[in-house]
């Protein structure tokens, strides 16, 4: 069958060609793979004994040659030598006599070994008329590059273009997938240090609500039986993000191991934060509040690092006490005199409430504080419900007043709660 | 202004601050205060009695300060809280790290001690 051009000047045998190359060029997502793939269609269907590759680097203003034969990585600016010249023009250059041409660099053949007698430059400009790069061929096998190879190269330089640009856009989402993925699985490894689950304590009802801004959070927290009695922590790093995550992590692991050995509250306190002094930066600390909880006298003894106020609701008296930090921020310094732990006794019905200052500092539309007043009225007001409601109605009570504006700061809410005498004839369970 | 820092007798550097240490307010001055600070091997006094307020973010800018120039053997004295400002330093327990006292000279003495 006799062969009609097309509209574009193109034989069926090239059109053929141009749509092989199609097919392959739309599966690699790989840009080692796809140049490989533009080359070889490149010296096949302009019957090219060499081909190669020239990307732009629009920030640089050059272009770096990507596959070649017998080349290392070769660098050359916009507007210099026939490559530099069409990625400029954004027009092909077809010369048949390279060495005639001044605008020829011999000097990359002396490099190579390879002899080039003529060559075809094509610009690879995608669909959004951006600049891709440049795909250069050499020495066409039986003679030199025409009119109709300047079509078909043209044809074939889109597709190109059109692909590499296809796999940069792939390359750089799956970049950004991985970024995710390695933040997911940062965040995942902070909340399995968290409790899975709120103790089981007699007599008591805790909750804890961790909301980091990020998908890793500078707040931690810590309910659990010891052999010392019921551990609690609030932590909260300064910042959020990954590092300070890392610094409460670090804190918590610490805290935990530190218990299981057996430490007392004050061994524990001093000796984490006299590590954390050595490790951490001048400007990372921890304000983090550590108390022990003997459930059977219900008597609290902490310690707090920075961390306040601590508050303290007395059913019987439906007020609150808010206490100091006993030092100051963990990590800050070493320890030289240790301030006594402070003791208070849960009385039926009351409270131990802790909260990160995400909750105290969250901010309305006039840049006024949550404080302590709204966390206070909200205690006397839901003093009877469970922990975990109260617990929730706060957190709500912080997004209301916060308004549209983003959250900020990590948020981490850490109640426990002594359950009321039961009436006279009534056993709790 | 919001921050001034000017040179006393003996090479103490004097900060005047006079603004709200929040989030926003630490972050505007945070890099010049450090700088102004603990830059150099000298003995610094903080006037806060034109702070209004201080938050967390304030705390830590106070004391990654102080720590740097602990750090080259010198130290830091805040001095002129207000009430609101000092019962924020009470909470958390930042006179532990650093001298907090009511006036200049008191602030020099301390440096003296």
């Amino acid at each position: 069958m006799e062969e009609q051009p097309s509209a574009a000047g193109l034989s069926l045998r090239d059109m053929a060609a141009l749509l092989a190359v199609t097919r392959a060029l739309a599966a690699p997502f790989e840009l080692k793979q796809m140049l490989a793939e533009v080359t070889a269609a490149a010296c096949s269907v302009l019957r090219a004994e060499r081909a190669s590759v020239w990307l732009f680097d629009a920030a640089a203003g050059e272009l770096a040659i990507e596959v070649a034969i017998d080349l290392d990585l070769v660098r050359v600016p916009l507007g210099v030598g026939l490559v530099g010249s069409c990625a400029q023009t954004r027009q092909p250059i077809n010369v048949p006599d390279c060495y005639a041409d001044p605008r020829f660099n011999p000097a990359i053949d002396r490099r190579s070994g390879f002899r080039t007698r003529c060559s075809l430059s094509l610009p690879l400009i995608d669909h959004q008329d951006t600049l891709v790069g440049v795909l250069q061929v050499l020495n066409k096998a039986d003679g030199v590059f025409d009119g109709g190879d300047e079509a078909v190269g043209t044809a074939l330089a889109a597709q190109c273009a059109v692909a590499l640009t296809r796999v940069r856009m792939t390359q750089q989402a799956i970049a950004g997938e991985l970024m995710r993925q390695e933040l997911e699985l940062a965040s995942q490894l902070q909340l399995s240090t968290l409790p899975s689950a709120m103790p089981q304590v007699a007599g008591y009802d805790m909750h804890a609500l961790f909301r980091p801004v990020a998908l890793t959070g500078g707040d931690t927290y810590d309910l659990a039986l010891t052999d010392q009695g019921l551990l609690v922590v609030l932590g909260d790093a300064t910042g959020h993000g990954i590092a300070p995550a890392l610094s409460v992590t670090q804190m918590h692991a610490m805290l935990r191991m530190a218990f299981r050995l057996g430490a007392s509250l004050e061994t524990a306190f001093r000796n984490v934060n006299d590590q954390l002094a050595q490790t951490l930066p001048d400007s990372r600390f921890v304000t983090a509040f550590i108390g022990l909880l003997d459930v059977a006298t219900h008597r609290l003894r902490f310690l707090s690092g920075g961390q306040a106020p601590i508050l303290h609701f007395s059913a019987a008296a439906g007020a609150c006490t808010a206490f100091r930090a006993t030092s100051f921020p963990m990590g800050a310094m070493p320890i030289s005199v240790l301030r006594p732990a402070v003791e208070i006794a849960l009385a039926p019905g009351d409270w131990l409430v802790l909260l990160s200052d995400g909750v105290y500092e969250s901010v309305d539309a006039e840049g006024v504080q949550f404080g302590r007043e709204r966390v206070e009225r909200l205690l006397r007001e839901g003093h009877d419900r469970c922990a975990d409601e109260v617990a929730l109605r706060l957190m709500q009570a912080v997004q209301a007043f916060a308004g549209s504006a983003p959250q900020d700061d990590d948020i981490t809410i850490v109640l426990v709660k002594r359950q009321p005498a039961a009436p006279a004839g009534v056993t709790m369970e | 202004m919001e921050m001034t820092v000017t040179e006393l007798a003996g090479e103490v550097t004097c900060v005047r601050l006079v603004t709200r240490l929040d989030a926003q307010g630490a972050d505007r001055i945070g890099l010049r205060f450090t700088t102004a600070v603990a830059a150099q091997a000298r003995n610094a006094v903080i006037d806060l009695s034109g702070v209004s307020f201080v938050a967390s973010m304030g705390l830590r800018l106070l004391i990654s300060t102080a720590r740097a120039l602990n750090g080259k053997g010198c130290k830091m004295v805040l001095f002129g809280a207000t009430d609101l400002v000092q019962g924020v330093f009470d909470d958390a327990a930042l006179d532990q790290i650093m001298p907090i006292v009511e006036t200049e000279d008191q602030a020099l003495a301390a440096l003296a001690s």
